[in-house]
């Protein structure tokens, strides 16, 4: 019969204990305490290489990832053109990367809300919102941040009074260097003008 | 000349080898004749020994790459036949389960969840042994999913061992991987990434699932488990399927995948990619995206096509026709209709009036842009067969289509249209029994706008450069562009131009797309006034 024949080298297998396994559950538990607040889990110079390798295959153009990641608006302006390209979820995760070297990068969390708004996220809103007001207690963008909850779903917001509608912040329309949103715009209103007049004819 | 340490290791493999094979022979005789009493136990074991005797040679194997020799791909064919044969063992057990009406959920789930799990490896390795595929390794695993669901196990947990590792699962989430390792399969990911992505599938069975009802939106797949050409196809707006597999839950996953990354760990800790090179890693992630993407293109419902009765129009190819004919009323510097003065009508408006619907042929297109050379690209007649929120479909001569390429930039000018559209050719195709072809056009701007942009230097003689502006719409300033002559292309060269009342210094950035002879960039504006 079957059951009676096994094979020496069986003998190992359910002995073995995985390091790797157990960083990875380690990761979980990390995870669900904050994703931008690493440095528990980055505990050995192995582990932060393997970071810097990731990093610099994942984001080739963020030359001297470290201080790289720390500049808002050089990340913002790569995030635009990740974006433009089509690649949101790469821009996000870069935007995560940078918030997790430097998390006091105000435009950089205000990025993340406005998407998880966007895409309607309530529950990554919710975690962003709270991290948020843990980072910056007193800030002016808290009126908006709440109207956007309300709006999302009201549970998130612990008030009992009609919160009014506020025009969304554009968080996510970056306005960085040489692509200034102002110049940008008058450049579309005299196209759009033209093109209107065009078609009048 | 091998050393007796390495020749005796080698034939203690082979004895290994050889009583693998008899254990299966064995374990396949029990089975045939019904004499286990606990067949998931022994295929369990038998999974479990073929693993752990093959491992270092599929590490070998995989790391290798393409500097296999002959022994590597016979040792490779020999674990890939091993799978197969395992999995038909599995199939007959789990035949003889449902047959039987004793059989308990979890002991019967389990018995398709391990049969799902070694058809899925049998077809990984089929492919990383460079054989043809098989499709019945996949028809095998949707009988045993139709099967598990007609016994509602089809969400029964369990857990089956893989790589050393215990993991949770079911068999819909088994059923899924089997279906998405075969199409992956047949695509160009290699060996090494495939093994990624099945470990990656593996350890995230509970963010696969199976839906009835569908919910539009992100990248979606069909799912007939009965349908035996095309089990899997992207999701299409008007497509009923009994199933559908939304994929947003894995691509969230990849998040929790990109986090071990971001704390110097390898997701999901187990498995032979855990020696893999980094960058591997990171080619899964992009192949996913790029997949993710491209199936939700497909489900992204095309803008309806309303055929337009075959009207006569004017087409115009290349960069320098379009912007010296094509476009020789239509420049960024007019302003009139806007600011209330009326415009004087334009030979293109005059030529569109009721009275001569269908007049706009090539010939009158060419006087009207003041031209009168010969049309090179296409000379009979082209017809507007359907319009679209997005393009054009034309109809013409097969000569005349032999002559414009896919991607080639392209003006059409309809009869009842104020301006001449500037699209780009995405498809074409013959008409069967006709001598005509059919181009898809897709358009990048209905009223596109000539520009004459003068280069910003401190020398006397400033070179200038022809441009095409594109207005973003309602899409906004980031959608707006530049087309450009490929050859006078210059990257961040700053420029000088008018549009309507405002003078802008501008700079070209990066290509968005091109084709034959030019280039569409975005336009960075550094002064406005």
């Amino acid at each position: 019969m079957f059951a009676n024949v096994r094979l020496p080298w069986l003998l190992t297998i359910n002995t073995r204990i995985k390091n790797d396994t157990q960083a990875v559950q380690k990761t979980a538990k990390t995870m669900s305490k904050s994703t931008f607040d690493i440095s528990a889990a980055l505990n050995t110079p192995e582990k932060r290489k393997m970071r810097d390798r990731y990093i610099a295959q994942r984001f080739p153009k963020l030359a001297g990832t470290h201080r790289a990641l720390t500049k808002t608006d050089e990340v913002l302006s790569m995030a635009q053109q990740l974006i433009e390209e089509g690649r949101k979820f790469l821009a996000i995760e870069m935007i995560t990367l940078s918030l997790q070297e430097e998390v006091n990068q105000r435009d950089l969390w205000r990025f993340l809300i406005e998407d998880a708004f966007l895409r309607g996220d309530a529950a990554r809103f919710k975690e962003l919102i709270d991290g948020y007001a843990k980072q910056f207690e007193l800030d002016e963008a808290r009126p908006v941040i709440q109207a956007m909850a309300h709006d999302l779903s009201p549970a998130l917001v612990n008030t009992q009074s009609k919160l009014e509608p506020v025009p969304l912040p554009n968080w996510t329309s970056i306005s960085v260097g040489e692509r200034d949103v102002e110049l940008q715009q008058k450049l579309h209103v005299a196209l759009e003008t033209a093109a209107a007049s065009l078609q009048a004819r | 000349m091998p050393t007796d340490s390495a020749a005796q290791a080698g034939m203690q493999l082979t004895r290994q080898h050889t009583a693998l094979v008899d254990v299966h022979d064995d374990l396949q005789m029990d089975v045939s004749e019904e004499l286990l009493d606990d067949p998931n136990a022994a295929i369990a074991m038998a999974l479990l020994e073929l693993e752990a005797l093959s491992r270092d040679n599929r590490d070998r194997l995989l790391q290798g790459g393409l500097n296999w020799t002959d022994g590597d791909r016979a040792v490779c064919d020999w674990v890939a036949g091993r799978y197969d044969h395992l999995s038909r063992i599995a199939y007959s057990a789990a035949a003889q389960v449902r047959k039987s009406v004793t059989s308990g959920a979890e002991s019967s789930a389990t018995i398709f969840g391990l049969t799902l799990l070694l058809l899925g490896h049998a077809i990984k390795w089929r492919k990383s042994a460079g054989q043809a595929a098989d499709v019945t390794l996949r028809e095998r695993g949707q009988r045993l999913y139709v099967s598990a669901a007609k016994r509602n196990l089809e969400s029964t947990a369990f857990k089956v061992v893989v790589e050393r590792e215990a993991i949770e699962t079911n068999v819909e989430a088994l059923f899924i991987r089997v279906l998405l390792i075969e199409r992956f399969s047949s695509g160009n990911l290699s060996a090494k990434r495939l093994e990624i992505l099945d470990t990656w599938m593996l350890a995230s069975a509970q963010s696969t699932w199976l839906t009835r009802e569908l919910r539009e939106g992100g990248a979606i797949f069909c799912v007939d488990p009965t349908s035996q050409m095309r089990p899997l196809v992207p999701y299409q707006p008007g497509i009923v399927a009994p199933l559908y597999l939304p994929l947003w839950p894995f691509q969230r996953h990849l998040a929790t995948i990109a986090h071990a990354f971001h704390v110097g760990t390898i997701y999901p800790g187990w498995g032979l990619g855990l020696r893999f090179r980094i960058e591997e890693h990171i080619g899964v992630m992009e192949f996913l995206e790029r997949e993710f993407t491209l199936i939700e293109a497909v489900g992204v419902k095309k803008s309806k096509r309303l055929p337009v009765g075959g009207e006569l129009v004017s087409l115009f190819t290349g960069f320098n026709d379009i912007n010296l004919r094509a476009l020789a009323n239509q420049t960024t510097l007019t302003v009139a209709g806007v600011l209330g003065v009326s415009a004087a009508p334009t030979k293109f408006a005059a030529a569109s009036s009721p009275s001569s619907p269908s007049l706009i042929s090539v010939v009158n297109a060419n006087i009207d842009a003041g031209a009168f050379t010969t049309f090179d690209a296409v000379q009979g007649a082209v017809t507007l067969l359907d319009v679209s929120e997005t393009g054009l479909g034309l109809e013409m001569a097969s000569d005349d289509a032999a002559r414009i390429d896919i991607d080639s930039l392209v003006a059409v000018k309809l009869a009842d249209h104020p301006a001449c559209m500037v699209g780009v050719v995405v498809r074409k195709a013959n008409v069967p029994k006709r001598s005509a072809s059919l181009v898809g056009v897709k358009l990048l701007s209905r009223v596109p706008m000539r520009a004459t942009l003068e280069e910003v230097n401190d020398r006397l003689a400033r070179s200038t450069l022809q441009g095409i502006f594109l207005s973003g719409g309602s899409e906004g300033w980031q959608s707006d562009a530049l087309i450009v002559n490929d050859a006078a292309y210059r990257a961040n060269a700053t420029m000088s131009v008018t549009v309507a009342n405002g003078r802008f210094h501008v700079r070209l950035g990066r290509v968005l797309w091109q084709g034959p002879g030019w280039k569409m960039t975005a336009v960075h504006v550094s002064v406005a006034r």
